[in-house]
């Protein structure tokens, strides 16, 4: 089944703020004791995170990320029906919620402040909540199962065994089947055809005029690319940058680092909120937003099988262009600390980061959009620290697994039934 | 090329030769002229550039940032030091990250920082003593001892080149050559051990495609008349010092071992208990690899340092959990070996910990005393050197796809079961009860400054 995200920006009451904060910490300092909402009747969320955007515009706004199996209604419905309470608690605080309202208004006006998200990525395509789950306990109980299984030298054995021990509980019976698979029709969306219909056109289009005037027409839109690349290396040379400050001076403010760093590894998952502004002009509102559909499109199509572009670790991460283009919202659910997720970032995927935040005012200087940039290590660590919004509250659904961990359990299932022989079981018993 | 004179001698040298060491952690008395004490003390310092490998003693000179703040440098200059080198390793966040706990530490706690840590090296109890009592005349009415490590290296056997940690392993075998600094003497460790210089001492180019490492400068209205600090750059030529003080409970220790080893009918299995304690460390006590040696010990020394974890990719020599594979994973941390180097790279240290408290007579029995390891490491950035490689590598419960599992032998922040997996074919081992026998009992960051960086500070006390 495909996961879905929602981006919902709602207006807060500034004189409410305060409470509000309040309200969000107290529920995110212990999301799993609190009693204001049943995250564990939501089955269908994989993570949740409310942040408190005080700077917004055109005043405070409280973000809600959600990361969710199916169509973004059913999630909706869930979330109303079973949490309604704790919503009340948190949106009592936030302009035109209506508080008395039935399950429907409160639908509606969730439903209506959704903002676009440009890029959602998902690291485990098509897995539900419900299976990483399943998929967790499953293993659990084979590593208990051999634990107390008599010592054994035949793989096949070994296997076999396994098996048995599935077969023998039911509560197991679910694991008989394959997982369902995610198919490249879920994958796909309308506008994928849309777009590749354009780009053909516009490239090969002009043909029917004869070839000459399509090689004009190529040679027309290679100046106009030239132009528009030389407009892009003068704003970058000119645009301000943290790059023009001593490294030692650009260090983000130590209180602020503080707070952030106090809600930061408790699990061995972490969350991370950020708010850059987009530089001014259509220019370069246009190139982000290129560039944000174009990872969309990568992640959906090539990396939802665990890795995007080389970084294990993301689970869910999505961007979105908020407030009219002036804002680029960055949401993150993550294994590891900040500062491995970051340094992952550096050395694995320095270019595409690069190409979205180079259209961010004060961005490590880049070159050709995708050079420089985060390479400016110290720099970029900064800058992302700056960025930084507080995370009041966030949820994990399974805090203690990590993406290759939710990845290795998928394939002990996916291989548990059928034959598996020589190097192929000797990989599978090493799953374990 | 390295400016070996104003570098201090400890950066660049083990001191092998001198297997006394005292730790004096010190704060400045009230009122007292620190910066004089500094001038004073600053030609007696043991400098890289003039080793004299005759020397009786050295000395090396760290201060924590409190030190810095209390010789009177003004706001705007601190606050061009690293956020976590100014809140120091007790502050609650880092210590959440670090999984320490510093309310039940001895020293370092936030209200009762170290200024200064003095330590003293001398080749023999003799002029260990002798210069310990010298120093302590001088700082007399200056500094107050809070509190001192004494500490003496163990050869592992006698006329080994190597010293062994109270579990009785050999240690301080993995050390990073420096890039540039005596090739000669660098062992044929391969690339991913070959590393820049900036990743030790600041304002050298380090591993992020030769960028220099922020390093603590002057603001006004602090100034340098004299033109002692080139660009009133403080850190040139200093390096960020790591010190913990880990306390290790070999009794324990060897006592779960020998639990987890015992024979069904409950008497012990002394070769399965050293081929498991092997496993939970990834060497032998000699030393020796188990990825490159999985049945025995008795290595060629030369290979100790020289060896990777791709030739066990499955982890059947050395666990992916051991120790050694958790703190340096080496050319095996992705899944591309030189994508793995060129990260491992950007995370290591220069280690100079040295054990102190005299060896157990027995392992198995607890004689009640109280002995450890002074973990001391060098680095240019700590946040991305010795935090990450703690929270990343160390304490990571899902280290190279491993589950809620941390270090055998520190532990880690979340791990309860103490669960251990050792990869076999046809199906791994797993062992629960693996708890930590290591407890942290202080610990703070400082700063070893240059000459250049001394001889500023003590300028500004006359």
């Amino acid at each position: 089944m495909k996961q879905g995200g929602l981006t919902i920006l709602s207006p807060i009451e500034p004189a409410q703020i305060a409470d509000l904060n309040a309200v969000l910490r107290e529920i995110g300092d212990n999301v799993r004791k609190q009693v204001h909402i049943p995250f564990r009747e939501l089955t269908l969320l994989h993570f949740a995170s409310w942040v408190v955007f005080a700077d917004g515009a055109p005043g405070p706004q409280l973000i809600f990320e959600s990361n969710f199996d199916g169509p973004p209604e059913g999630f909706l419905r869930q979330l109303v029906e079973r949490a309604r309470s704790g919503l009340d608690d948190i949106y009592r605080h936030c302009v035109g919620f209506p508080i008395r309202g039935s399950a429907a208004a409160v639908f509606q006006y969730l439903h209506a402040h959704v903002v676009y998200t440009d890029t959602f990525y998902v690291s485990c395509g098509g897995f539900t909540q419900t299976q990483v789950q399943q998929e967790d306990e499953l293993r659990l109980q084979i590593e208990t199962f051999l634990g107390s299984m008599p010592v054994e030298k035949d793989p096949a054995a070994v296997r076999r065994n396994i098996q048995q021990f599935v077969e023998s509980q039911p509560a197991l019976a679910w694991a008989r089947q394959p997982a369902q698979p995610y198919t490249f029709l879920e994958r796909a969306r309308g506008r994928d055809v849309v777009i590749f219909v354009c780009i053909v056109v516009g490239l090969f289009g002009p043909l029917v005029l004869g070839w000459k005037l399509w090689l004009a027409w190529l040679a027309f839109l290679v100046v106009v690319f030239l132009i528009l690349l030389v407009i892009l290396r003068r704003k970058e040379e000119t645009d301000t940058s943290i790059s023009d400050t001593p490294v030692e001076d650009a260090q983000p403010g130590a209180t602020a680092v503080e707070e952030l760093v106090s809600r930061e590894n408790r699990l061995p998952q972490n969350h991370l909120a950020s708010i850059t502004t987009v530089k001014p002009g259509p220019f370069r509102f246009v190139l982000l937003k290129v560039v944000l559909a174009a990872i969309e499109f990568l992640g959906r199509i090539e990396f939802y099988k665990g890795s995007l572009g080389g970084i294990p670790s993301i689970h869910f991460a999505r961007w979105a262009v908020i407030n009219d283009g002036k804002y680029l919202l960055f949401l993150s659910n993550f294994d590891g600390s900040w500062e491995h997720y970051l340094g992952e970032f550096i050395d694995q995927a320095a270019g595409g980061l690069t190409a979205v935040w180079s259209n961010a005012v004060n961005f490590p200087r880049t070159r050709f959009l995708v050079k420089g940039g985060a390479t400016d290590e110290q720099r970029f660590k900064s800058y992302g620290r700056m960025a930084q919004l507080y995370t009041q509250l966030w949820y994990s659904a399974y805090p203690f697994l990590s993406v290759v961990n939710v990845q290795n359990n998928a394939a002990i299932r996916a291989q548990l039934w059928g034959q598996l022989d020589g190097a192929k079981l000797e990989a599978w018993l090493r799953r374990f | 090329m390295i400016d070996a004179q104003e570098v201090q001698g400890m950066v660049l040298s083990g001191y092998a030769r001198q297997p006394f060491a005292t730790y004096l952690f010190l704060t400045a008395c009230d009122g007292a002229n620190v910066a004089g004490w500094i001038a004073g003390i600053r030609d007696r310092i043991t400098w890289a550039g003039k080793f004299d490998r005759e020397r009786p003693t050295s000395i090396n000179i760290a201060l924590s940032y409190k030190g810095f703040e209390r010789l009177g440098l003004g706001a705007e200059t601190l606050s061009t030091f690293p956020l976590e080198f100014i809140g120091d390793m007790s502050d609650p966040a880092r210590a959440q990250m670090l999984g320490d706990d510093p309310d039940t530490w001895l020293w370092g706690k936030p209200d009762h920082r170290i200024h200064i840590l003095l330590i003293l090296f001398a080749r023999d109890a003799n002029a260990s003593a002798q210069l310990l009592a010298a120093e302590r005349r001088l700082f007399q009415g200056v500094l107050n001892e809070v509190l001192v490590i004494e500490s003496q290296t163990f050869p592992f056997k006698a006329g080994s080149k190597f010293n062994h940690e109270h579990f009785g392993f050999v240690d301080g075998l993995s050390q990073p050559d420096i890039k540039d600094y005596r090739p000669e003497k660098h062992g044929a460790n391969g690339p991913g051990n070959d590393i820049s210089a900036g990743e030790f001492i600041l304002g050298y180019p380090n591993e992020y495609f030769g960028q220099i490492t922020a390093s603590p400068h002057l603001r006004a209205p602090d100034s340098d008349p004299a033109g002692i600090l080139p660009g009133g750059d403080m850190g040139r030529n200093g390096s960020y010092f790591v010190v913990r003080q880990m306390e290790q409970d070999v009794a324990g220790f060897w006592g779960m071992i020998r639990s987890q080893c015992a024979h069904p009918d409950g008497s012990p299995d002394a070769a399965a208990e050293e081929a498991f304690a092997a496993k939970i460390i990834g060497r032998w006590r000699d030393g020796t690899p188990v990825a490159i040696s999985p049945d025995h010990d008795g290595e060629d020394p030369a290979r100790l340092n020289n060896f990777g974890f791709a030739t066990d990719p499955n982890g059947n020599g050395c666990p992916f959990g051991a120790h050694i594979r958790r703190a340096n994973p080496r050319e095996t941390l992705l899944a591309d070996k030189k994508d793995s180097i060129t990260t491992t790279k950007r995370h290591r240290m220069v280690r100079r910990g040295r054990p102190y408290g005299q060896p157990i007579a027995d392992r198995f029995s607890d004689d009640g005393q109280s002995r450890g390891i002074v973990f001391a490491a060098l680095n240019a950035n700590i946040e991305r050197q010795f935090e990450f490689i703690q929270q990343a590598w160390i304490s990571s419960p899902s280290f190279a796809g491993l589950y809620d599992q941390a270090d055998p032998m520190l532990g880690g922040r979340t791990q309860v079961a103490g669960t251990f997996t050792i990869p076999k074919c046809p199906v791994r081992e797993s062992r629960t009860g693996i708890l930590p026998h290591v407890t942290v009992k202080g610990g703070a960051y400082f700063f070893l400054p240059s000459y250049a960086a001394l001889r500023y500070l003590s300028s500004r006390g006359a």
